[in-house]
């Protein structure tokens, strides 16, 4: 698959089959986290965070590919590895790392702020229980229309759908709120 | 709320991009005027981000399950996929053997249609076509002839020939290539890059689309699914290894035994004609035991249904195993004392003490003796074990015959897999069903006529996992029945504790009761005696049973004193001109909430008498005569859970007592409370009594705990032990 059509894919909605293409890349990440004192588990985590980047990147912003997919992974990758060796102290391989040699390190800086203000909001959802979380992405992600949903996850209207939805969503801006004021 | 709501809605679309030009920018202006509102905006994008964050997570995460499921199959040497259920009959119309091609300089020309066009007529001639008769076809022919499996989409796989391979087509058929299984014209085995080319209909749609036929010779075949498989290297054509094979599982809903394997060969008027069937080689692929569910079929569903964890492999396996102590046999038990508590009349008649039969019990119920109508979990656990990977019990196949095998409650049927590990599956089958009857016999016999192969097993492998077995389910259910004796005992030992002290305390009941008798009497013998004017006879003081009755006078009032202090009522004597009256006044407590408490208690505390009198219940209702020479204090306690509740009245007068509320009472100050009695002896009574309450609710609940215990375990019997008579109670154990 040419890199133009996971691009493609991605604009169009279609970004499972993408990732689903984009994973042949992970092998020549994992090489390289593992080479730089990682394991298997952070590969996967470290890939899956850059593919959510890309998608995020090719969504929101100009996106235009300037040099191959898998050298724009693979720098990204690096980069977050990096990041996470410093978090956790381990200078000896973060130093392995030059990150330098791309003038992205901008476009990095912001890109983390969002990941962290991401993680609260995505956690007040998991905590609002299975069936909220499944509306709000059903409706929001799928862009799934109210009547498939109510009819999909047994709701006796499309209203009924739509309210839920609503207290749902309510629950979640309110809880956020909280947390933000406690400065969380 | 209704405008919040629209408010919501509102923002729902200007953040999705739903607001028409000039709605947006009102829209704009109102967040630039209103905090409110942009804070809400903010925190509702935030939201929707997190919703958009989770799905991207559980999309990429699902993507690199995919990855990983592909990995596996390249990898592993043998096939293990879960939703395989393995080849029904699978035709294969492979390209000439003998074919030798012209080079093929770029890869989409060789597997050009017109390329397999042409090597399926070079085929014809090793299926009985003379080559006159090949040259025969015309130009025409030949193009119908092409259109047979043409329009299948063709899959093309690249595989190193050095290394073993499992592809996964599209349908889901599932191919294992071992490495060297290709060889070139001069059976010399390929190194380097193979091309497979790969063409399969697997569904009676895509059969009939693509123009394939299933007849042989003219008759008709019933087919699960046909593939067409050619390799090649640097555009020859390759055979495959005779030594070796590609084995191949074409996934089908039923399965059926019967299924062959046919070779397609093209015939001239474009058809196929299937010929040369040979039977499926039909080993089984063992899979990860650890994977498979070898427990009776109800249990994990009934212990969900009873909100239990059945993710918790531990408790589902702890649970199920210690069931193995049933099986153990009774002549191997010494006997065991047993403890049978008599029923007694303290206890109230909802709480039944649990009752402990003797050993002979046992044997009666059928269990544990050597005929026992159920499978010993031990056994189950026995063959869930590391040391069966690899063999016929680690395969779907066996854990599909489990639940039947459950079902017919007999151990010998299980013993018949483990024991011939190395027959066929379907030969094992066979053997169930002929000693079974009825439905379960035809369930196996069906299984048998699946013809499903076996797992090779090396003997002397096979000789020390049937010792294991026996070894290790006979110390299982050992191991079980002595941790549900130990259990067992240490209720036992509980049970005769507790009914040592309830002996005792009813038995200080029985003395408080005379000792009070034997006061009261005295008090108002005394009494009487003074109003009569005459000296109160000393015998009567000192001994309440046996005393004698001396003289005529006194004999009378003794009697009537004596009367009137055991029942309590008022006592009228006259001899003389003179009276003697001693007045029995009547007092009760109503205490509407009795129910709201695990026991509720009434006393009354003397001050002429040593020790406390605890009333009679009557439902709501305490009732006593309260004699009019003594002046009485009434004590309430309530027992609640952990909670001590507590109400005291000085100076109890002759009526109802409808408004007394007891409240909670910290334990020390109710010892406080108490330790002002001034009577040393009731104090030591009346906290002697309140700690044997306390004791004897602990038991309550040690006994109920017990008893549930008990009857979920009767419960998990009746759900993995289907043909065993489960007696209605504890009488399994006891």
């Amino acid at each position: 698959m040419s890199d133009e059509l996971i691009i493609e894919l991605i604009k169009t909605n279609k970004e499972d089959k993408a990732f689903r293409a984009l994973y042949k890349y992970f092998p020549m990440i994992r090489k390289m986290i593992i080479s730089k004192g990682g394991k298997l588990e952070d590969a996967e985590d470290v890939f899956q965070e850059a593919l959510i980047i890309l998608y995020k990147k090719v969504r929101y912003t100009e996106f235009r590919l300037t040099a191959k997919l898998s050298t724009y992974l693979y720098s990204v990758c690096r980069f977050l590895w990096k990041d996470a060796l410093i978090k956790n102290g381990r200078q000896d391989f973060s130093d392995m790392i030059d990150a330098n040699e791309d003038n992205e390190e901008s476009m990095w800086a912001e890109m983390k702020e969002q990941e962290s203000d991401l993680s609260t909001s995505e956690k007040i959802i998991n905590d609002l229980g299975g069936r909220c979380k499944e509306l709000l992405m059903l409706f929001y992600m799928e862009a799934m229309k109210l009547k498939d949903i109510a009819s999909k996850m047994g709701y006796s209207s499309e209203n009924t759908a739509k309210n839920q939805k609503y207290k749902c969503l309510e629950a979640a801006k309110k809880r956020l709120k909280e947390l933000k004021k406690v400065g969380i | 709320m209704s405008k919040i709501y629209e408010i919501t809605e509102k923002i729902d679309r200007y953040l999705s991009d739903k607001l028409s030009e000039t709605e947006k920018l009102q829209f704009e202006k109102m967040i630039s005027e209103d905090p409110g509102l942009q804070e809400s905006v903010e925190l509702q994008r935030e939201v929707m981000n997190g919703v958009e964050g989770l799905v991207l997570k559980q999309k990429v995460s699902k993507a690199y399950h995919r990855f990983k499921l592909t990995k596996v199959l390249i990898k592993a040497g043998l096939i293990s996929l879960g939703i395989i259920a393995v080849v029904l009959a699978v035709a294969i119309f492979r390209s000439s053997k003998h074919h030798t091609h012209s080079s093929h300089p770029h890869k989409e020309k060789v597997f050009d249609s017109k390329d397999i066009k042409t090597e399926e007529n070079h085929s014809l001639p090793i299926i009985e076509l003379s080559p006159q008769e090949v040259e025969k076809v015309d130009e025409n022919i030949k193009k119908d002839l092409s259109e047979a499996g043409q329009s299948l989409q063709l899959q093309l796989f690249t595989l190193n020939s050095e290394k073993d391979t499992v592809i996964q087509t599209n349908a889901g058929t599932v191919l294992s290539i071992p490495a060297s299984c290709f060889i070139n014209e001069n059976g010399k085995p390929i190194k380097g890059e193979i091309q497979l080319t790969f063409k399969e209909a697997m569904d009676a749609a895509s059969i009939m689309k693509s123009g394939l036929t299933s007849t042989t010779d003219g008759a008709l075949l019933e087919s699960a699914g046909m593939f067409f498989i050619s390799a090649r290297h640097n555009g020859q054509e390759l055979k495959i290894d005779s030594l070796k094979n590609i084995y191949a599982e074409v996934p089908t809903n039923n399965k059926r035994g019967d299924m062959q394997l046919f070779d397609g060969v093209h015939t001239n008027d474009g058809k196929i004609n299937w010929v040369k069937p040979k039977p499926l080689s039909n080993y089984l692929t063992p899979v990860d035991i650890h994977s498979l569910n070898f427990y009776p079929p109800a249990y994990l569903d009934s212990l969900a249904k009873w909100g239990y964890n059945v993710r918790d492999k531990k408790f589902t396996d702890s649970l199920y195993y210690s069931f193995a102590g049933l099986f153990v046999k009774v002549n191997n038990l010494e006997p065991k004392e047993e403890y049978v508590p008599e029923d007694t009349s303290v206890a109230r008649d909802n709480q039944e003490t649990p009752v402990y039969k003797n050993n002979q019990q046992r044997s009666k119920l059928g269990f544990v003796t050597n005929d026992v109508q159920a499978i010993n979990p031990g056994k189950i656990k026995a063959i869930w074990n590391d040391r069966f990977q690899k063999t016929l019990i680690a395969t779907r196949e066996f854990q599909e015959r489990i639940p039947f095998i459950h079902k017919t409650c007999d151990s010998k049927i299980l013993d018949l897999y483990v024991k011939n590990l190395n027959k066929p599956i379907s030969a094992i089958d066979l053997m169930a069903a002929q000693q079974l009857n009825g439905e379960l016999k035809k369930v196996f016999l069906d299984f048998a006529s699946r013809k499903e192969g076996k797992v090779n097993v090396r003997n002397s492998q096979m000789e020390k996992l049937r010792e294991f077995y026996s070894i290790q389910a006979k110390a299982v259910s050992e191991a079980a029945f002595k941790t549900e004796e130990a259990i067992r005992q240490e209720q036992n030992r509980l049970e005769r504790i507790a009914q040592k002290k309830k002996a005792t305390h009813v038995s200080e009941d029985k003395v408080r009761e005379i000792m009070n008798l034997q006061e009261e009497y005295d008090l108002n013998l005394t009494e009487a005696c003074r109003q009569l004017g005459i000296i109160k006879p000393v015998f009567a003081s000192t001994q309440v049973y046996g005393f004698s009755i001396r003289s005529n006078g006194w004999k009378n009032i003794d009697r009537l004193v004596w009367e009137a202090a055991v029942n309590r009522t008022t006592f009228k004597y006259s001899a003389g001109g003179k009276k003697a009256e001693i007045k029995y006044l009547p007092f009760s407590v109503k205490l509407n909430e009795y129910k709201q408490y695990d026991r509720i208690y009434v006393y009354l505390l003397a001050d002429k008498l040593n020790s406390f009198m605890r009333l009679q219940q009557d439902n709501d209702l305490f009732k006593e005569q309260l004699n009019e020479l003594m002046k009485y204090k009434m004590v309430c306690l309530g027992f609640k859970g952990d909670k001590l509740y507590f109400s005291e009245v000085e100076n109890v007068e002759s009526k109802v007592y409808e408004d007394i509320i007891l409240k909670e009472i910290d334990e020390k100050i109710l010892n406080q409370k108490l330790n002002s009695l001034k009577n040393l002896n009731q104090l030591e009574g009346i906290v002697k009594e309140v700690d044997y309450w306390k004791s004897e609710l602990q038991e309550e609940k040690r006994r109920k705990k017990e008893r549930d215990r008990r009857n979920f375990r009767v419960k998990v019997m009746r759900v993995i032990f289907p043909c065993a008579l489960i007696p209605s109670d504890e009488e399994v154990y006891d």
